[in-house]
Parts: C-alpha cells; structure tokens; sequence
C-alpha cells in the first residue's frame, strides 16, 4: 500500500482564461480527515475533479495511491460530485448493481439498510425523487465503499442545517478508518470538530497546509475564525460619502 | 468490465427504444387493416390512389420518425452519457474510455440494426400481405432456385454484404463520437462545434477520396478502359469480382472505423475536461 494517497507535484490547471491551480505541490497521507478549505472560485472542485480523473493538469503532476488517475486510481477513490450524476432510466436499483458490479470495495448490504433507514425503496426510479433525497442517495452510494480515498466536493453546501448533521454523521460513522477523506467546503463551523488537517487554498495556491491541533496550538484560535481572518473581504463601500 | 458496461448501455436502449419499436409495429398493423389492402377495391379511382398513397407516407413517417429518434439515441447516449453529469459516473469507473466508447458504440450499432428490421417488418405488416408474400416467393425464387450461380456462394454474397452494412453503420456512428469528442476540446459551443467538425471531417474524406481517384487516374497509364480491361484479364467469376468489391467497401469503411475510433478514445483518454 502506498503511505501517500495524494500526491501532486508542480500541479497547474488553467481553463484558458488564467490558471486556477499554480505550481500546487502537495502530500497528503492515509487515515486523515483533511477539510480543503477556500472561498468560492478558488480552485477547490478543480483540484477534486483532477484527482477524480475529470479534469487533465495543464501541467505537473498527480498521483493517487501511486496512480496517475485511471482505473487503478479509480478503483480505490469514491468521489461525491457537486452534481447530481444519475441517468434519468435509473432505479435506485440499478444504481446500487452499478456500483456493486464496478467496485469491488462496495458494501451492497450496507448501502440497502442505509436506503431504507432513509425511505428509498429499491424500485423508485430517480427521476421522481426529490432533490434532497437524490443527494442523499448519491451520499449512500459513494459512503457504502470502503475505499482509500473519499473526494467530497461541498456535500453540505445549500442544504439546511438538518441535513447537514446527518450528511456528516453519515459521513463520519462510514468512511473507511484507513482512508482518507478530503471534504471540500466553506462551511467550516459545521465540519471543523471532524477535520484532523486543512488546507487552505488562495489565488491559485495552497496557502496553508497544517494539523487542526497546530493550527490551535500555534495561532491560539480556531480554523474557522483563521479563515475568516485570511480571507476577509472589505465591504464594498461608497455611495453614503454625501449624507456624512 | 466491457461486458458490465454493455449491461448498462443496452438496458438504458431497451427503455428507450421498446417502446418505439413496439409503436412502429402495433402502427403498422392498424394501419395495414385501415388503409391497407382492404380498401384498394374502392370504386372511385380516385380514393382508391389516396388510399394507396397514404399507407405509403404513413410507412414512410415511421421510417423517417425512426430513424431520427435512432440519431438523436447515438448522439445523446455519447455526448449526455459520458461529457455531460452523467459522465461524472461514468468517467469515475475504473474502466478505461476505450471501453466507455466501445460500449456506447456496440449499443448504438445494435440500435440501428434492430431499428432496420423493425422498420423492414413494419413495411411488410403495412402493406398487403399477399403482395408481400408474393415478393418474398418471387425474391426467394430468383436469388436461390433461379441463379446462375451456386447456392454457396449467394449465401456468402449476402453474409459479405450485410458484414459492409455493418461496418458502415459503425462507421457512420463513430464518426459522429470523434466528430463529439473534437467538438469537446472547445471551450465555449461544445455541441456547435461538434456539428462543424462532423461537416469538415466529411469534407476531409470526401476531398481525400476525389484525390485519390485523381492520383490513380490522372497519370494516364490508368484509365476506366484499362482497369476494366485488366479484371476482364484476371477472368473472375461474378462470385469473385462482387466478393471483391465487397471487401474494398469493407476495408474503406474499416479504416475510417478503427481512424475514428482512434480520435474519440486518445481524445477522452489524454483531453477529457469536463467543467
């Protein structure tokens, strides 16, 4: 087994209207919770799609358990897009024969108590399942593996606080204890008491890269409250100058 | 893993395509009952043309619906299925593209066979059914009981021939994934740009084969006259000068399979970006 499960070295991604990822060198290790933190548009689901095999680097490279992205790589990496991946045609059935055909590391059994502790009947296709519930099977999908590395792109983001608790109890009482999991997210209070390491990223680089307990050891405060201090943004002012 | 994949592409075109299938055929016979042979005794001449008109346009919409609807499957079962959200699925199964693509592109072929007999039946339900009895005795008759050439060699023809309209197919299909996955490598107007590239790789290969033919015949030393003069020489039988034939238009078709097949899997393997 490789100790490194992220490796990128001299990563660079550009879309062609400037570079998202610059120059990213990174090495991330098993058994870690590691919250990837960072505003909007920073380059956070770019950095998630590349290790997924979505998206090819501009430049440098990626390894994932050893791998450059492909089918070994993909074998032990179960990825939660920030979209809604299924096919219309799809059963909730049929989502769980496609995962138990294509992973070896997916739990059907665990996948099917988990679909009925959430009311998804087996034979209910997709296409008349709510949003959140949609999500949520996407959740019970990607959390029935025990897979070496998770890539949850903002799986708590524009859902209510309700929701949120439960998608990372589900989150935490299922990941697989020697892989690591990498949440990406601005919601930092909601997921700062599971993350073990974070890793900051702004303007195209990672800017921080450090231990939950460092982090408080050293700068005396919270991650949230260091986020918000790193990245502060000044209100747009102007306008009022004349009433004054 | 091609053969799970395969699975799930031919069960999503059995949903899809059932149904219409199933419509062409229950069409074919209502019609077949209503405007069909038993009203062409009609007395006036002139609703007695109309009705032989119409089961023909009625044939010919079904024809046409289907193979609309069997275009629209090979491009959306590609271009939705694998660069669109469902390709986040897709792309993050431990499988390689050339099996997402093989298997898109199996699905497809199967589609488009399945649909063509779909719709021969339906031109044979459609129309009175002695007529086409007497065509299917009479076809029958001349291909095997009345030809001058052994029974053998007019069942490998066939074989041959279907074997050309096979590869054909797959080619036409698969020019229309490379013509997708070149249309992809753009940033704005994916799908527009699909459509362009479709247009110029059949202008490439129609500017390809006028030149080639251009090549051969415009030396001087190769005219018409000279090649025919040449197969007269070589003396082959029909069998084998067909047979001949078939296989240039087998080898044409293949090269530009395996060229296209090529173009879509180095592109989905080396430039997949899907944002």
């Amino acid at each position: 087994m490789n100790e490194n499960v992220i490796q990128c070295i001299n990563l660079s991604k550009d879309y062609g209207s400037g570079p998202v990822l610059e120059q990213l060198n990174l090495t991330i290790g098993s058994g870690r919770i590691i919250g990837l933190l960072g505003p909007n548009g920073t380059g956070k689901t770019t950095l998630i799609k590349i290790l997924a095999g979505l998206l090819q680097p501009t430049s440098g490279q990626v390894l994932v358990d050893g791998h450059v992205p492909g089918p070994e790589s993909k074998a032990v990496v179960s990825y939660l897009p920030d979209k809604m991946y299924f096919a219309d045609w799809m059963k909730a059935k049929d989502l769980l024969d496609l995962f138990e055909d294509f992973y070896a590391d997916f739990d059907r059994a665990k996948a099917e108590q988990m679909c009925a502790s959430l009311g998804i009947v087996p034979t209910q296709r997709m296409k008349t399942m709510s949003k959140g519930t949609k999500e949520k099977m996407q959740l019970v999908l990607v959390m029935s593996r025990k897979a070496k590395l998770y890539l949850l792109d903002e799986p708590i983001a524009g859902v209510d606080p309700a929701a949120r608790d439960f998608i990372m109890n589900t989150i935490l009482t299922n990941y697989s204890q020697d892989g690591t999991v990498l949440i990406s997210t601005h919601l930092i209070g909601d997921i700062e008491r599971v993350l073990d390491e974070v890793l900051f990223l702004k303007d195209t680089k990672v800017v921080l890269h450090d231990t939950v307990d460092n982090i408080r050891e050293q700068q005396g405060k919270s991650v949230d409250a260091l986020f918000r201090e790193m990245f502060r943004m000044n209100p747009i002012e102007g306008g009022n100058q004349d009433a004054q | 893993m091609l053969s799970k994949l395969l699975k799930y592409d031919l069960s999503s075109m059995l949903k899809s395509f059932l149904l219409i299938w199933g419509a062409a055929l229950v069409l074919a016979f209502v019609n077949h009952f209503t405007l069909g042979g038993l009203h062409f005794e009609s007395s006036s001449f002139m609703v007695s043309s109309l009705l032989k008109v119409v089961p023909f346009l009625m044939f010919l919409a079904i024809m046409v619906s289907m193979a609309v609807l069997t275009l629209i499957f090979v491009i959306q079962r590609f271009y939705n299925g694998l660069l669109k959200d469902e390709g986040y699925l897709m792309f993050t199964l431990p499988v390689k593209p050339w099996q997402l693509i093989t298997s898109k592109g199996i699905s497809a072929v199967l589609v488009n066979i399945i649909s063509g007999i779909i719709a021969i039946v339906a031109i044979m339900i459609l129309f009175p059914w002695k007529d086409v009895g007497e065509f299917i005795r009479e076809f029958w008759n001349g291909l095997f009981l009345n030809a001058p050439i052994p029974v053998w060699q007019i069942v490998v023809l066939i074989l041959e021939f279907l074997f050309m309209v096979l590869v054909n197919v797959a080619k036409s299909i698969y020019q229309i994934y490379a013509a997708i996955a070149l249309g992809h490598q753009f940033k704005k107007h994916r799908v527009g740009m699909a459509f362009v590239m479709y247009l110029l790789i059949s202008l490439a290969l129609s500017t390809i084969a006028s030149s080639i033919l251009q090549l051969i015949f415009s030396s001087g030393s190769i005219t018409l006259d000279t090649l025919l003069d040449t197969f007269s020489r070589w003396n082959w039988s029909f069998f084998g000068s067909v047979s001949f034939g078939l296989w240039i238009l087998i080898l044409i078709a293949g090269v530009q399979l395996v060229a296209f097949h090529i173009i879509a899997e180095r592109l989905l393997s080396k430039r997949l970006n899907l944002e």
